[in-house]
């Protein structure tokens, strides 16, 4: 036997000496009442969270929510991890073995190795259990959609998998480095859960109400997105965006392998003896957190649905009105030339990277104004030969300063936007957005929503975008050439992502859950859009061409893209429509119909007015039977234009210059108005455009109402119509 | 010794139980829902609306108040409630719009003081699209 035993090769006699303590550990861990009973509980706690998922899923058929179910207590696993691997690691210390295993051949190492392994299995039970659901999800809904298969297997390897190791290295970590320091590690553990829900949101806000500094919170949120393990955090109440999927850029995997990594060599720094080869861990743990931070300070364009001051919801809103105070375009600058010809060569990695040569129309201007929204940091402005050409930066608009008869100019550039996100997971960049260089000084933001303005004219464009995901786009492709289009139009659209194209003409997010996407959904759903269409501006009396679908191209954006906007449901452009859902044929038809009008008509009144005109009034909506008095409404009206006009010219100065009874009188004509607001617009409407005898000429007056650049009050008009109603009613 | 329960305390029940689903379904089902925050701590949420083509809101931020006005209006379609809308208020800033959604769901209203404060007063309200 001793022969045998030392003919055996050093590899299989290690391999054995693992194996020994692997069970050796398993056997401590079993014993341990204060680990094996706690995770025994976990096990059921898993396999109850999966029958909850399974039950929600069957309830509610939402296959992002019961996945986010799933998603959300995942950070209670990995501290659950964290406290039974410290636990058993820190035995060790507890009865003072580490000296004595140092004592023989990496005796500590090994035995760190063991208790790594044997962690490895009590976490792969829970992980697999998760990975296992959630592939099993996939078939259970018949989704026949592989990227979205794709998407889970990663999902479970990223939220599971890798992130209950995580929890075991860093617990096994800790154990090496604080020993039998509990309170350390217990608080350091607190905090890593703190850092990894939406709590320190309101922690973060602080250094701002003392300093009025938007910087240090931006550098928190740096270290807090640096300990984020699981990225989709306990506590958000926005949902997954489709076309995105689960946060799982290239910087997530990253810093998983580093929180992999940088454990494991601070417990091979422990378990090694001073020497040669400790300076060498050191020096490789030094040289993995600075790869790390500097890989992850290059992460880019990425999706973040929280409310920080750079986020997705609220970054433009507070560049916009709290931080920036860039310039509105001017109403005397109007734009004095048009770009004539877009080539463009995009490179999308971890943000956009492009190189934009453009061709103008009108050669004897001195200056030439250009939007460019603020994220796109302009590199160089060049001519076609090459020659650096002085253009000057303003946030959002850049004016260029060519010598004289320059027709090309080459835009050099490189960015992103918290919105339109563009990077390796998806691409969402909508022809109306300028993330890249349109004509003349444009708005991008105004009154809380993004600003559409479009050209009247097409450009010519050629384009090469350079990403790892196929591209969908208004033009057509450029036959042979992956991700080339070239082709005519007013905008550019880019998408990409979990998106397909669904139809034809028709683009979808094909994951998508609360709108339509199926092809013979959408089909009818388009072509009811267009019959209705048709028939209301038949019924108006008016030429429908402006807002007929034809062949235009329609894509389906986020509906996150409505989340801060109220611009965005439906963008028409000379041979595309962006919709941010397509729920029913009459309610795109709708959407289509409103994106024609002016912004001049409130929100409510105008969409009251188009479920009047497209005769989709709820059938239990009392307003269709209760008795209405156009003298009492006129009267109602006439209220509620004069508090309009009360509290829209209210400023903070004017209100602080009041004498206490003024204010007192003020709030409570701002009470009544707010109590008036809703219920008095949706009355006036119904009763203007369902209800009254000459409802016909009220739609219509107000058709050209909205399509026209009024600048009336649009209440203003119903006055009117009132008047007459009653005048012709006595005469 | 088996307890038994008399039949007035059962009838008093059932109709408390009676009274109480009517109370929660006439809150699902009501036209219009509304919430106030008046110097504390947020953020505040409305009743639950039912609707089946989205809801109408609209928010103000006093002029009283000490920092901007989150309102949110939330849909519940499948297990949680969801932001559909957000639209930040300035102080003696009003917001209002459609939702997005427009199919049948339970939306409700929420309003937020940014910077986690403690000085707002407003109102936000969410009212069934006609």
């Amino acid at each position: 036997m001793l022969i045998i035993s030392i003919s055996l090769p050093h590899s299989r006699k290690v391999e054995i000496a693992l194996k020994k303590r692997y069970e050796h550990i398993l056997r401590i861990f079993q014993r341990s009442k204060n680990l094996s009973i706690p995770y025994i509980l976990v096990l059921f706690l898993s396999v109850a969270l999966v029958i909850l998922c399974f039950y929600i899923q069957l309830r509610y058929n939402y296959t992002a929510d019961t996945i986010r179910l799933l998603v959300f207590p995942i950070i209670l696993f990995v501290v659950f991890f964290i406290y039974i691997s410290y636990e058993l690691s820190v035995k060790l210390h507890d009865h003072n073995m580490t000296e004595y295993l140092q004592t023989y051949g990496r005796g500590l190492w090994k035995t760190y190795g063991a208790i790594l392994l044997c962690l490895l299995t009590l976490i792969m039970i829970p992980a697999l259990l998760f990975s296992a659901f959630t592939i099993y999800l996939y078939y259970f809904i018949h989704a026949q959609y592989i990227p979205f298969l794709h998407h889970l297997l990663k999902l479970s390897l990223l939220y599971f998998v890798l992130a209950f190791f995580i929890g075991a290295m860093l617990g096994t970590a800790m154990a090496a480095v604080f020993k039998n320091k509990r309170l350390v590690v217990y608080s350091l553990t607190l905090l890593f859960l703190f850092l990894n829900t939406t709590a320190p949101m309101s922690v973060f806000r602080v250094p701002y109400l003392l300093f009025n500094a938007y910087g240090v919170e931006k550098i928190l949120y740096d270290v807090k997105d640096f300990v984020t393990i699981v990225p989709l955090e306990l506590g958000s109440s926005f949902a997954v965006v489709p076309l995105y999927g689960f946060p799982m850029e290239p910087h997530r995997w990253l810093l998983a392998f580093f929180w992999l990594l940088f454990p494991l060599t601070s417990i091979s720094y422990e378990c090694l003896a001073v020497g040669k080869k400790k300076k060498v861990i050191l020096a490789v743990s030094s040289l993995l957190v600075v790869l790390t931070v500097g890989l992850f300070s290059w992460r880019g364009s990425t999706l973040i649905m929280d409310m920080r001051t750079t986020s997705f919801v609220i970054g433009d809103y507070m560049h916009y009105t709290k931080i920036g105070h860039i310039p509105a375009a001017l109403p005397g600058n109007p734009e004095e030339f048009s770009i004539t010809e877009y080539k463009m060569d995009l490179t999308v990695s971890n943000e956009l990277h492009a190189a934009v040569e453009l061709t103008i129309d009108d050669l004897n201007l001195e200056n030439y104004d250009f939007t460019l929204y603020h994220g796109y940091k302009l590199k160089s402005v060049s001519s076609a030969d090459g020659q650096p050409v002085a253009f000057v930066r303003e946030g959002d608009y850049i004016t260029v300063s060519p010598p004289s008869g320059t027709r090309r100019l080459l835009f050099q550039y490189a960015g992103r936007s918290p919105k339109y996100f563009a990077n390796r997971q998806a691409i969402a960049l909508p022809g109306y957005f300028a993330y890249y260089p349109k004509a003349g000084r444009q708005e991008i933001w105004s009154n809380n929503s993004y600003v559409i303005d479009l050209p009247s004219t097409d450009s010519e464009y050629t384009i090469t975008i350079h990403s790892n995901l196929p591209v969908y786009s208004n033009l057509p492709g450029v036959p042979g050439n992956h991700n080339s289009f070239r082709g005519k139009s007013n905008g550019l659209t880019l998408l990409a992502g979990m998106y397909n194209q669904v139809a034809d003409n028709l683009y979808a997010e094909p994951m998508r859950e609360d709108a339509l996407v199926s092809q013979n959904a959408l089909i009818i759903a388009v072509r009811e859009a267009e019959a209705r269409i048709l028939e209301v501006c038949e019924r108006l009396q008016r030429p429908p061409a402006p807002f007929l679908i034809g062949d235009k191209k329609i894509f389906q954006v986020p509906k996150a893209f409505s989340l801060n906007s109220q611009t965005e449901r439906a963008v028409v452009m000379n041979d595309h429509i962006t919709t941010t859902g397509i729920y029913d044929g009459v309610t795109f038809a709708m959407e289509i119909m409103q994106a024609h009008f002016s912004q001049q008509g409130g929100t409510i009144f105008s969409s009251s007015y188009l479920f009047c005109l497209f005769d989709s009034l709820s059938k239990d909506n009392p307003l269709r039977t209760t008795p209405m008095d156009p003298v009492s409404l006129l009267e109602d009206l006439q209220e509620f234009l004069h508090l309009d006009s009360q509290v829209n010219s209210m400023t903070q100065e004017k209100f602080h210059a009041l004498t206490e009874p003024e204010k007192t009188r003020y709030l409570k004509a701002e009470q009544r108005y707010a109590e008036m607001y809703t219920p008095i617009q949706q009355k006036i409407a119904v009763y203007l455009f369902y209800r009254s005898p000459r409802k016909e000429q009220n739609l219509r007056a107000y058709f050209d109402f909205f399509t026209s650049d009024s600048k009336e009050h649009y209440l203003a008009l119903a006055e009117k119509l009132f008047r007459e109603e009653i005048g012709h009613a006595n005469r | 010794m088996a307890t038994t329960i008399s039949k007035k305390s059962i009838l008093i029940g059932a109709v408390i139980c009676a009274l109480l689903s009517l109370l929660l379904v006439a809150t699902a089902y009501a036209a219009s829902v509304s919430v106030s925050i008046n110097k504390g701590s947020g953020p505040v949420f409305s009743d639950t609306l039912a609707a089946n083509k989205g809801v109408s809101y609209r928010g103000n931020n006093s002029f009283q108040s000490g920092s901007v006005l989150y309102i949110s209006i939330e849909e519940r379609t499948g297990a949680f409630w969801r932001t559909d809308t957000v639209q930040p208020m300035g102080i003696g800033q009003s917001a209002s719009g459609n939702s997005q959604l427009r199919i049948p769901a339970l939306w409700r209203v929420k309003l937020n003081p940014a910077l986690a404060n403690t000085d707002c007063i407003g109102h936000g309200q969410a009212s069934v699209l006609p």
